[in-house]
């Protein structure tokens, strides 16, 4: 994942431009960038582990998340009326020296003739604080946050207090790619997959991805489910403001690039993946090619929107590798599994195709003792899981005991017998 | 559990307790009796015990049907109890009645559906579990024969204890849901009975007779004990749940 990418390369630069004489009535200070899970904490900027390191590479991936910023504004004795305008990104300014809309801007009306100092509070989307609102830069980034004083009067005559830019290290490396263990176990309406990881950092998880087919194999690749009650716990190429990510696009260009070979050498010649939805055609990428063969020999065909369709999530975020488990399944489908490695910045490794399986009828020990011919019938009282069926038990056990033993030692109950040993 | 298991454990229960006995391992509990020390009263007893069960699902069916050792084989769970006692009157022995609620589950592969041959559960799904859980509740008269222990010092003390049994059950499939047959039946419920303990306590006071008047001292703790009994848990209804076993725990009282 780049360690040596996500050091800090910047702290604050504090920068007076020159401005207007009546500008130098405003004293700009203490621009800071908050950490949104702790306004009241800035976010540390220096150091491999620097909090603003992290937060912009978890925030690239979602815009719109919010960021609280605080600067400190002193006004010299004399100064009218003015206007701040926090300006955020790089252009935000057009030529003609109007902001645009998604500039926040801070009344700040002065009636004093005294010195005055005014702290503000605001809060600005991440997206608005990257450069040229581009959340899905790799490498070295910079984010600007600007101060702006309106000249009494003016609509288009502004004057920048300050700023401060913060560069931050954009890590989109991928992870390592799991392998997966063996070949997917089908039971009745669900299935278990193994898989084992090849990236021993920090942070890594994991989430399944599902695929289905007609129970004979034969038909469209298409989301396991119409709509996945699941979320991704990795970037997504719509998270990034609708651009691919580096790494989804070298997935793709692997699965074009693999679609000869795939669709037509294999077991599943003639699948038709196209029919998931993905504007290119679909097809093996060499992950997929060596997961499946090692699985079996029965190949797969990724969607090509597998990384970027809800509809195939089928887990949730999985904190270890191993065994794991889909359920919901229905006999009338065969399906297909793969697993993506997540980064703590949410990078995705390509996905590793775990292999196909179907459901299988089985039967459990009340189906099998009614089928048999037991003659109780159940269907009342109530049911627990294991720590709500054993732990009250317990704790009223050991409690009662505890409190017998205590009002006994109090004497609340004692009633000398005088019984000698 | 078959009474010829529950027979070797008990007898090997009593060699134990006897060997003891006879190599003099409890010897200082013997010096300890002649001090006289006041004890404090007695009123309750307390129990925490463990042993090996197997519902006996199975009996019920006479043509040989086997649904429980089909998919959980001749193992058997660990049920586990909690038991409190409350001694109402010490004759010769003490007399009470007792409270227990326990906790037993255990899960196995499910049986996949044969399409054809012998239906005999050759063939597990593996990862789609099944799980029955039994919570045994039960009221007990509970008797004690601590004679010889009180004026004889001999460290045993024998008892015994009968009375009903609720058993909730339920059964559940690998993705929680509670199980349902064909005809929509669900598998939870309760299930009424009796049960009987018949057991054997060794009195550990005397392996320490400092610290078992320290622990009455300060705590009221009368006694503690090391034991083990044989539980017979009967169901009078559809599925059986009961079982014969072994179970061995710790006791106080005080």
């Amino acid at each position: 994942m780049g360690t040596d990418r996500t050091s800090v390369l910047l702290a604050c630069l504090l920068l007076v431009v020159p401005r207007p004489g009546w500008a130098d009535s405003f004293t700009l200070t203490d621009i800071e960038i908050r950490d949104p899970d702790n306004p009241d904490a800035q976010l540390t900027e220096e150091g491999p582990d620097a909090e603003v390191n992290e937060f912009f590479n978890l925030a690239r991936c979602v815009c719109e998340t919010q960021v609280p910023v605080t600067f400190r504004v002193t006004t010299q004795a004399g100064v009218e009326s003015q206007t701040f305008r926090i300006v955020a990104g790089q252009s935000c300014i057009d030529n003609e020296g109007l902001i645009s809309d998604q500039c926040v801007t801070l009344p700040y009306d002065v009636s004093e003739t005294q010195n005055v100092t005014g702290d503000f509070d605001a809060t600005l989307s991440a997206r608005s604080l990257m450069a040229d609102a581009a959340c899905d830069g790799s490498g070295s980034n910079t984010i600007k946050l600007a101060i702006y004083v309106e000249a009494t009067g003016s609509e288009a005559d502004w004057s920048q207090l300050g700023d401060q830019q913060v560069e931050y290290t954009a890590d989109v490396d991928p992870p390592t790619a799991p392998e997966p263990q063996g070949t997917p176990q089908g039971g009745e309406g669900r299935a278990t997959v193994s898989f084992s990881s090849n990236d021993r950092g920090e942070d890594i998880t994991y989430q399944l991805l599902c695929v289905k087919r007609a129970a004979d194999g034969s038909g469209p690749v298409e989301p396991w489910k119409a709509e996945s009650s699941f979320s991704p716990a990795f970037m997504t190429p719509e998270a990034l403001c609708g651009r691919p990510t580096p790494n989804a696009s070298a997935a793709q260009d692997g699965a074009e690039d693999g679609a000869d070979g795939g669709a037509s050498g294999g077991p599943d010649a003639g699948v038709d993946a196209s029919g998931a939805g993905g504007p290119d055609s679909a097809a093996e990428t060499a992950a997929g090619d060596a997961s499946s063969e090692g699985g079996g020999g029965s190949g797969s065909t990724r969607p090509a929107d597998l990384l970027t369709n809800r509809a195939y999530l089928c887990s949730e975020r999985l904190r270890g590798d191993g065994e794991a488990a889909v359920s919901g399944l229905t006999g009338e489908s065969e399906y297909g599994f793969y697993v993506v490695a997540i980064d703590k910045v949410g990078n995705p490794s390509a996905p590793v195709f775990l292999g196909w399986t179907s459901t299988q009828p089985a039967e459990d020990l009340w189906e099998r003792y009614r089928r048999l011919g037991g003659e109780g019938e159940g269907g009342y009282g109530c049911a627990a899981s294991h720590a709500a069926a054993s732990a009250p038990w317990a704790i009223l056990g050991v409690g009662l005991f505890v409190a017998l033993l205590a009002a006994r030692r109090s004497g609340r109950t004692r009633r000398k017998r005088g019984r000698c040993r | 559990m078959t009474f010829g298991r529950v027979g070797r454990l008990a007898t090997s229960s009593l060699v134990l307790a006897t060997t003891l006995l006879a190599s003099g391992a409890f010897e200082p509990l013997a010096r300890a009796q002649p001090v006289r020390t006041l004890e404090s009263p007695q009123y309750f007893a307390f129990e925490l015990k463990f042993g090996p069960y197997a519902p006996d699902i199975d009996s019920e069916f006479s043509a040989g049907e086997t649904p429980f050792r089909d998919i959980f084989g001749s193992g058997t769970g660990l049920l586990s109890q909690l038991e409190v006692d409350f001694q109402l009157l010490h004759l010769f022995g003490s007399l009470g009645v007792g409270l227990s609620v326990g906790y037993y589950s255990t899960s196995a592969e499910t049986c996949a559906t044969p399409t054809g041959g012998t239906d005999n559960c050759a063939t597990k799904l593996s990862g789609d579990e099944t799980t029955v859980t039994l919570v045994p509740l039960a009221a007990l008269a509970v008797y004690r024969f601590d004679v010889l222990a009180d004026r004889l010092s001999i460290p045993l003390v024998p008892y015994a204890k009968f009375g009903l049994n609720y058993t909730l059950w339920w059964m559940r499939r690998s993705s929680g849901s509670i199980s349902q047959d064909e005809a929509g039946n669900k598998a939870r419920g309760g299930n009424f009975g009796w049960q009987l303990n018949v057991g054997l306590a060794l009195r550990l006071d005397g392996a320490d007779p400092g610290a078992a008047q320290t622990l009455d001292a300060d705590f009221g703790v009368n006694h503690t004990y090391l034991f083990a009994e044989m539980l017979h848990v009967n169901s009078s209804s559809e599925p059986r749940l009961g079982d014969t076993t072994v179970m061995g725990g710790l006791a106080v009282e005080f």
